[in-house]
Order: C-alpha cells, then sequence, then structure tokens
C-alpha cells in the first residue's frame, strides 16, 4: 500500500472546545483506493475528526492536505464541491419531506452553484446516473416516497447512495450500520464492499461483526489521540487496544 | 449639542435601557429557556398597564399592590395560554409563531373592544423631580431602574438558586434525562411561560405611569424588545442588560440630534450587523456546535 | 393519457380553476366586485412571493408588507410628484429618487428597491450561523420600523394621510389615460398569471430542489457541495421583487397607499393567508387569500351597517381562525388535500411492491 498515492493526510491536527481538548496531535495518512475503518470508544474524537476533515469544524492547530491541496480553513460546501469529499453523517441526516427520487437528484453532482442550478436540464445521463444509485441501495420501488417515510434502515442506505451521488474522491461514512437489523447491516457491509475499488473510503463504526466483514486496515482513536494502526488482525492483539476496549465493555 | 443636553440624553438613556430591560425580560426567559418566540408578549405589556390602570387609577389601591395583581394575573394567564395553546407547538417555529400572534390579535382587540379607544392616564406613584445641575430625571423613573434591578436580581435569584430554577435550566440542557430524573418536565414548561407572562405584566404595570395607555401600547414596544432580545442573545442575563444599555442610549443620543425614527433605523441595522459577527449575541463564550 | 392526467398532483386542478374563475370573474360582475377581485389578485401575488420564502425555502418572514409596501411608495410618490400633489412642499426628489420623475422610471425603482432592501437583509442574515427565528425577528422590527419611517418621512410620502393617486394604468400617471376598472382587471390578471407561471417554473427547476432542500435541512446541504447561503438570497431577492410588483398593482387598483401597507398588520396578514391556505404548494397562497378576503369583504358590506366595529370583530375572528388553523389543519386547506393524495399514493405504491415480493416491508 505505501507505493500507492496518499490522498488524505492530516499533520499534528488537534482541536478544542471551549478548553475541552477533543483531539491531540493527530497524524494520519489514507492511501488512494483504500478503505479504513476508524474505531473507538464513545468520545475517542472519531466524529470530530469527521467534522474537521469535511470543514464542519476549524482545527486550532495543524494541518489537513487532501489530493496535494491544503484544505484545513476551507468552508463545508467548497470541501464537498471541489476537493470532493462526500460524508455521511451519524443517523439518518437526509431531507425529510422530499423524495427519495429528489434526495438523490440534490446528491448527484452537475448544479451546486446558483446560476447553473438555474438553467440546468436533466439528461439522460444525469436520469440513468440517478436510477442506477436508486437500484444499488435497493430504493428504486421507493422513489416516489418521502424520505421521512422509509424505515430508519432504508434511510441509511438512502443517505449512502447519496454520498455516492455526489462521485466524491473520498467517502465518509459515520457510523453508517447505527439501528440497522442484523441483516440491513450485513447488506451494507456488501453494498460498501462493492464500492472498495472505484473509490476510497473511511468508515467509523462501532458495531465489531461489521468491522471483521469490511475492515482491512484500522486505526484506533482513544481520548482524542491516535492509539494504534494497522492490519485488523495486528490491531486487535495490541495489548493497549484490548485495554481499551475490556474498560470500555 | 451641549454637554448639558448631552447628559441629559445619556441619563435619560440610562433610565429608559432599565425599562427597556425590565419590558424584555419575560421575552428573553420565554426565548432562551424554552425557544419559543412569544408575540403576545408586547400586548401583555398592554393588559399589565390596563390592570395598572383599574387597581391603582381607578380602585385607588397601593402601586405595589397593582404590579403584584399585574404579575399574578398575567401569571394565571399564563398558565392558561401554556396549558390550552402552546404546549403543543413545541418546536414548532412557525407554528408557535402564528398562535402567539393570534393571542397578541386577541388580547389586542379585545383590549380596544372592552376599553375603548380613549387614552388612560395612569398618574405618578411618586411625583417628585431630581435635579443635579441642569440634568433632571422624575423620581418615578429612578423608582423603575429599581423595580427593573430588583426584578433582574429576583430572576437571577429564581433560575440559579432555587429548586424550582434548576429544574428549568436542566429541561433546557436535556430534556429527555431531565424526565428521567423524575421531573415533570411539562409542569417546567408551564411554570417558566407563565413567569416569562408575568414578568411581562409586571413591567406593563410598571411602566403603566410614564405611558399613555391604550390598546396599541404594545405595538409601540414590539420593536425594540424584539431587537432587544435579538442583539442581547437569549443565553445570559447580562447579554440582555448590555444590549439593552446599547440600545436605548444610542435610540436616546441619536433621538436629540435628529429623531427617534431615525435612531430606531440606524439601531436597527447595527443589530443586524451585529446578528452578522455574532449570531449567538453579545457575551457568549464560543461553544461547540 | 389517463396515465399522465393522474400523475397530476390534485393542487394543479384547483390552480387550473381558480385561473377559470378569475378569467371569467369580472364578465357577470358588478364594478365594485371587479375592483375588489383586483385587489385580492395583487394580494395573490404577494402571498406567491412569501410562499416563495416561507413554504419552499422555509425563512418566516414576518415583515414581507416592507418590500409590498416599498414597491407601493415608489409608484406613490412618482404619482404624487408627477401630477404635483397640493400637499408637496418639495422642488425636486432627492437623487437617489429622481427614477421617480418618469412613468417607466418609477415602475423599474418599484422592483428595484425592494430588490436592494431584501439584498441588504439577506446579506447579513444569511450566514449558516443565524437561526431562523431571528430572520423572522428582524424582518418583524423592520416591518415595524417602516410603519414609523414612511409617517415620518411626510414630504415625501405625505404623513399618515396616505397618497391618493389618480390615474390607474401600469406605467402612466396622467389622467386622461385613465383605465377601467375592467380593463385594469385584466392587467392584474395577466400579471397574477405572469407570476404564478414564473412560481412553477422556478420551483420545478433544479434551484427549486435545492430551495426545498435548504428548508428541509440546510446544514447537510453544505456536505453536498451547496452554498445555501447564495440560494436563500436569490430567492429573497425574487420574492422582494414580486412582492414590490404586487404592490404596484395594489397601489393602483386601490388608488392609494398609507402606512398599513407597509407595516405589521400586512406582514402578518399576508402569513395567516398562506397558512390558511397551506404553505409550499402556491395553490395554497393563492386560495388561502382569496377565501379570506373575499369573506371579509362580504361580511364588511354585510355587518357594517349593524356594527361601526366590523374591522375589529374581523380581526378578533382571525386571530381564532389562525388558532383553528395551527390546530386542526396545520397543513392548510390546500395542502391537506395535497397531503392526502400522496398518502393514497403511497398506499397504492406500497401495495404494488409487496405484489411483487420485492424488497422487505417498510416500518
Amino acid at each position: 500500500m505505501a507505493d500507492s498515492k496518499v490522498l488524505l493526510e492530516v499533520r499534528k491536527l488537534s482541536v478544542e472546545f471551549s478548553g475541552f481538548q477533543a483531539l491531540t496531535d493527530v497524524n494520519m495518512k489514507i492511501y488512494e483506493g483504500e478503505l479504513r475503518v476508524i474505531i473507538g470508544p464513545n468520545g475517542a474524537g472519531k466524529t470530530t475528526f469527521m467534522d474537521l476533515v469535511t470543514g464542519k469544524t476549524t482545527p486550532t492547530a495543524g494541518r489537513i492536505y487532501f489530493d496535494g491541496a491544503d484544505i484545513t480553513k476551507k468552508s463545508a460546501s467548497e470541501i464537498a464541491k471541489k476537493y470532493k469529499i462526500g460524508r455521511k453523517f451519524q443517523g439518518p441526516n437526509v431531507f425529510d419531506n422530499m423524495t427519495v427520487k429528489e434526495n438523490v437528484e440534490i446528491a448527484t453532482e452537475g448544479y451546486e452553484g446558483l446560476f447553473r442550478s438555474i438553467f440546468f436540464r436533466k439528461t439522460d445521463a444525469f436520469k440513468e446516473r440517478v436510477n442506477q444509485i436508486l437500484r444499488e441501495i435497493e430504493l428504486y420501488d421507493y422513489r416516489h416516497f418521502m424520505a421521512c417515510d422509509l424505515s430508519h434502515g432504508q434511510r441509511q442506505w438512502l443517505e449512502i447512495g447519496m454520498v455516492f451521488a455526489q462521485n466524491p474522491k473520498l467517502i465518509i461514512l459515520d457510523e453508517p450500520t447505527a439501528g440497522m437489523t442484523a441483516e440491513e447491516t450485513f447488506k451494507t457491509g456488501e453494498m460498501i464492499k462493492k464500492l472498495k475499488g472505484e473509490h476510497t473510503i473511511i468508515v467509523v463504526e462501532h458495531d465489531m461483526d461489521f468491522v471483521r466483514q469490511v475492515a482491512e486496515f484500522v486505526t484506533v482513536f482513544n481520548y482524542g489521540r491516535l492509539l494504534a494502526e494497522g492490519p485488523l488482525e495486528e490491531v486487535q492483539k495490541n495489548p493497549e487496544v484490548i485495554a481499551v476496549y475490556l474498560k470500555e465493555d | 449639542m451641549s454637554l448639558s443636553m448631552l447628559s441629559q440624553l445619556l441619563v435619560s438613556g440610562l433610565s429608559g435601557s432599565f425599562v427597556l430591560l425590565l419590558t424584555s425580560l419575560g421575552l428573553v426567559i420565554i426565548l432562551g429557556y424554552m425557544k419559543v418566540v412569544n408575540l403576545a408578549h408586547t400586548e401583555m405589556l398592554m393588559a399589565g398597564a390596563y390592570i395598572c390602570y383599574y387597581a391603582f387609577q381607578v380602585a385607588k389601591l397601593p402601586f405595589v399592590a397593582a404590579l403584584a395583581i399585574a404579575f399574578a394575573a398575567s401569571f394565571l394567564f399564563g398558565v392558561v395560554i401554556e396549558r390550552l395553546i402552546i404546549c403543543h407547538f413545541y418546536g414548532k417555529m412557525s407554528e408557535t409563531l402564528l398562535a402567539t400572534y393570534a393571542i397578541s390579535m386577541l388580547l389586542k382587540q379585545g383590549a380596544l373592544l372592552l376599553f375603548g379607544k380613549n387614552y388612560k392616564k395612569v398618574d405618578y406613584p411618586t411625583s417628585e423631580v431630581f435635579t443635579f445641575g441642569s440634568v433632571y430625571i422624575e423620581s418615578y423613573k429612578v423608582v423603575l431602574v429599581g423595580i427593573s434591578i430588583l426584578v433582574l436580581a429576583f430572576t437571577f435569584f429564581f433560575i440559579h438558586k432555587t429548586k424550582i430554577g434548576r429544574k428549568i435550566r436542566s429541561t433546557t440542557q436535556n430534556r429527555s434525562m431531565t424526565e428521567c430524573l423524575g421531573i415533570d418536565t411539562k409542569r417546567v414548561d408551564t411554570i417558566t411561560f407563565s413567569y416569562g407572562m408575568g414578568l411581562a405584566g409586571l413591567a406593563g404595570a410598571a411602566i403603566a405611569p410614564i405611558s399613555t395607555v391604550t390598546y396599541s401600547l404594545g405595538e409601540s414596544w414590539l420593536t425594540n424588545t424584539f431587537m432587544n432580545v435579538v442583539m442581547g442573545g437569549v443565553s445570559s442575563l447580562f447579554g440582555t442588560f448590555a444590549s439593552s444599555v446599547i440600545i436605548q442610549e444610542s435610540i436616546s443620543v441619536i433621538s436629540g440630534l435628529s429623531n427617534s425614527v431615525t435612531a430606531q433605523i440606524i439601531v436597527l441595522l447595527v443589530v443586524i450587523v451585529i446578528v452578522r459577527l455574532k449570531p449567538e449575541g453579545l457575551f457568549t463564550s464560543k461553544e461547540r456546535r | 393519457m389517463r396515465e399522465r392526467l393522474k400523475k397530476i398532483p390534485v393542487n394543479k386542478y384547483i390552480d387550473l380553476a381558480l385561473f377559470l374563475f378569475l378569467v371569467t370573474f369580472p364578465l357577470y360582475q358588478k364594478t365594485y366586485w371587479i375592483y375588489v377581485m383586483s385587489g385580492i389578485m395583487a394580494y395573490m401575488i404577494f402571498a406567491l412571493s412569501l410562499d416563495l420564502l416561507w413554504g419552499y425555502t422555509g425563512l418566516m418572514s414576518m415583515g414581507h408588507s416592507v418590500l409590498f409596501g416599498a414597491g407601493g411608495y415608489m409608484v406613490g410618490i412618482s404619482c404624487a410628484y408627477l401630477s404635483e400633489a397640493s400637499w408637496i412642499k418639495y422642488d425636486r426628489l432627492p437623487w437617489f429618487l429622481t427614477p421617480l420623475s418618469s412613468e417607466i422610471g418609477a415602475f423599474i425603482m418599484a422592483l428595484v428597491v425592494p430588490g436592494i432592501i431584501a439584498l441588504f437583509i439577506g446579506l447579513f442574515m444569511f450566514s449558516g450561523k443565524i437561526r431562523g427565528v431571528f430572520f423572522s425577528l428582524i424582518t418583524l422590527a423592520l416591518a415595524g420600523i417602516a410603519e414609523l419611517f414612511v409617517i415620518n418621512q411626510s414630504t415625501y410620502t405625505h404623513g399618515d394621510s396616505g397618497i391618493t393617486i389618480t390615474s390607474r394604468t401600469v406605467l402612466s400617471n396622467s389622467a386622461d389615460k385613465r383605465m377601467t376598472d375592467f380593463g385594469f382587471y385584466f392587467v392584474v390578471f395577466a400579471f397574477l398569471l405572469a407570476a404564478y407561471l414564473l412560481c412553477v417554473l422556478l420551483m420545478k427547476s433544479r434551484t427549486g430542489k435545492v430551495l426545498k432542500a435548504v428548508r428541509e435541512n440546510e446544514s447537510r446541504l453544505q456536505f453536498l457541495g451547496y452554498k445555501p447561503a447564495s440560494f436563500k438570497l436569490f430567492i429573497f431577492v425574487v420574492s422582494g421583487m414580486m412582492a414590490g410588483l404586487s404592490g404596484v398593482l395594489f397601489v393602483r387598483v386601490q388608488g392609494s397607499i398609507n402606512y398599513t401597507a407597509i407595516g405589521i398588520n400586512l406582514a402578518t396578514l399576508v402569513l395567516v393567508w398562506v397558512a390558511v391556505g397551506g404553505r409550499g404548494n402556491l395553490t395554497g397562497a393563492m386560495v388561502g387569500t382569496i377565501l379570506l378576503q373575499v369573506a371579509e369583504t362580504i361580511l364588511n358590506s354585510t355587518f357594517s351597517n349593524i356594527s361601526a366595529d366590523f374591522a375589529q370583530y374581523w380581526k378578533l375572528a382571525l386571530g381564532v381562525i389562525i388558532l383553528i388553523i395551527v390546530f386542526f389543519i396545520p397543513k392548510g386547506f390546500v395542502g391537506t388535500l395535497v397531503e392526502a393524495e400522496q398518502r393514497r399514493k403511497d398506499r397504492n405504491r406500497k401495495e404494488r411492491i409487496l405484489r411483487k415480493g420485492g424488497v422487505n416491508g417498510n416500518g
């Protein structure tokens, strides 16, 4: 993996909220085409890390490089549009009173700017892409339903579909299987594995079965610091990691 | 503008600031602790002023009794309104605004039909005028400053030092957790809302002597109280106090230079700019968002 | 063909019926009602403009009348100046109002000035961090101040007596070009139809979908690469210009303008129209306006000889109406219909999916 290109790199990343040190000196590299799983107990700083990368929060120290560019203080919309980082939030975060199809269409790249949106006409390629994504997330039959009328798992899939519709270079999935049944979780895992080669993906997860299903290389966070990093089997044997997880349970 | 005129403006502006603080406090509490914009707030001022007129001017009760009656009546009205109407719309911004606006309309038109269009005048409970060199101030305005400080102090005590205040704060912080602790958050809501309404009634009664009591009294307070809330934010009583001073002093001084409408326009523009720079209101620390 | 008709949502049929009703209305009505309905149609444009903002984008402006009145006053001031009204004491208009010395200039200013006001407020208010309720409060304060402002600026606005206009055409101010009520009805109708079509097109476009997404979940939208602030600014300016246009038409119909056209009363009245009809589908805004305004006119003519306080009782009734609406039909009349239709279609679709034996049921 060392010979492929570095897509995302963070250097000495720290953030503080009114005296609370949420993240301290995190250094990390994500390579192109990789599927990275980030694990760690609650409050370890996983979501904060995602917030920093996607521009939701600005760091107090450190830098973030993406695809060779410094994106440290860029706005969320610029990071999404220009640098192409897509993010799925914890818990489904979709447009409730819009149809499933509209949700995917909004996410599909093509008319983010105001003026382009006014004069945008759906091309056949655009429609085909939307339909293809709807089929991939198994919601094609539900495309005219309001997003709020879907089940919890379906809403999670919808948001995953929306992130893929953005056609991002880097996909961040924050707890994609939260609240899903075992069957749905497994399906989600297969969905992600199918997309692995084409995209670079970061997954934050709690569910260890799911982690075993998809993970190769994992990063462990604890108390806002990077605790361990390596292939899953190796990390599982790491005494520090075991200590953290045992203490947690 | 001469120095003595400026100091006169500043002094009346300062006493005006305390009046603005008094008239906004109920609104701030309801918005800050319940996330409800109470558009009926200024009509409660009007109602309080009428209560003061009938209790103090007509029935010749002591002024303090008039204030107490205004507070109690408005508090009770708040209980009824909250239980009947407001409690159904928590978390729905548009519906709350519409519902509270409807209440304000009912109050205002009700007052017009009940009391007619005639102006009522309430005498000053204290009639002396203090003079310091060229600067003068009616003693009742000093009393108003006192009332305002008392109400602020009591509110601070009520929210921060009493059991029910603790419940109010914890409900705002985390409703479901508070419920798990066995606290009836619905009752807390009712009390918070009614306390805010009660303060509005009390403030209305307190300002009755310096206003002409009429059905449209609420309207004249609408812009200033709402600007005050927007600028001061809702997270600290100190913010409300500071923005009251800033708004009322600016209005007072600019009014002296030109006229009160220009003053209000300038202050509104300033408020818009400040809200852009400090969206959480003045004097709030940066929180994790 | 039947399939395609079935796909058209129920509110579009109401729109069609409404416009058919409006276009034939003057053929069998007395002049008085033609005059009344012209005013109502101007108000309908106003309600549409608010629906773009509130119903679609979720920005509840509580001072939309400021933009309506700004448009109206541009024409009013222009008319007073050109017809040399007796109360005018100034010789020349100030430099920023010089366009008002021509008829076309006044019309353009009536669209531009509300647009600029909206632009200014929007630029400051639409940062991501400002909560929606602050927008409502600031616009409410603005309406309160605007009312005082026009009364205060009596040199140009004739204070609280307002401006009376002698003539009535869209552009012209000269008395001999006066249009009849009948003729002007169709002018307003044409503008209403155009405004409606513009709204439909805009909301059907991608921009409309993005605006809905702003309403639903603004912060999520940023992570899809959009800048919600620019979309909000855009719709606020469009809506403001449309409100300005409705103000112009209303002034021309009514033949006068005063501070009530810019203050809190009208600002909240338009909210009530949209709430009664239902927001977010254009039809509701128009239906709500026509229902309440027609009701007010009829009740007014019935009761005004019994009690002089009719206006007060009507406002009291409006308060009750608002409460009934928010309690029992929070989506408004049309909104409830549209939702019922969506539910029915959803049920049918669900049955189809289950018949296909496809994906698991949906809880």
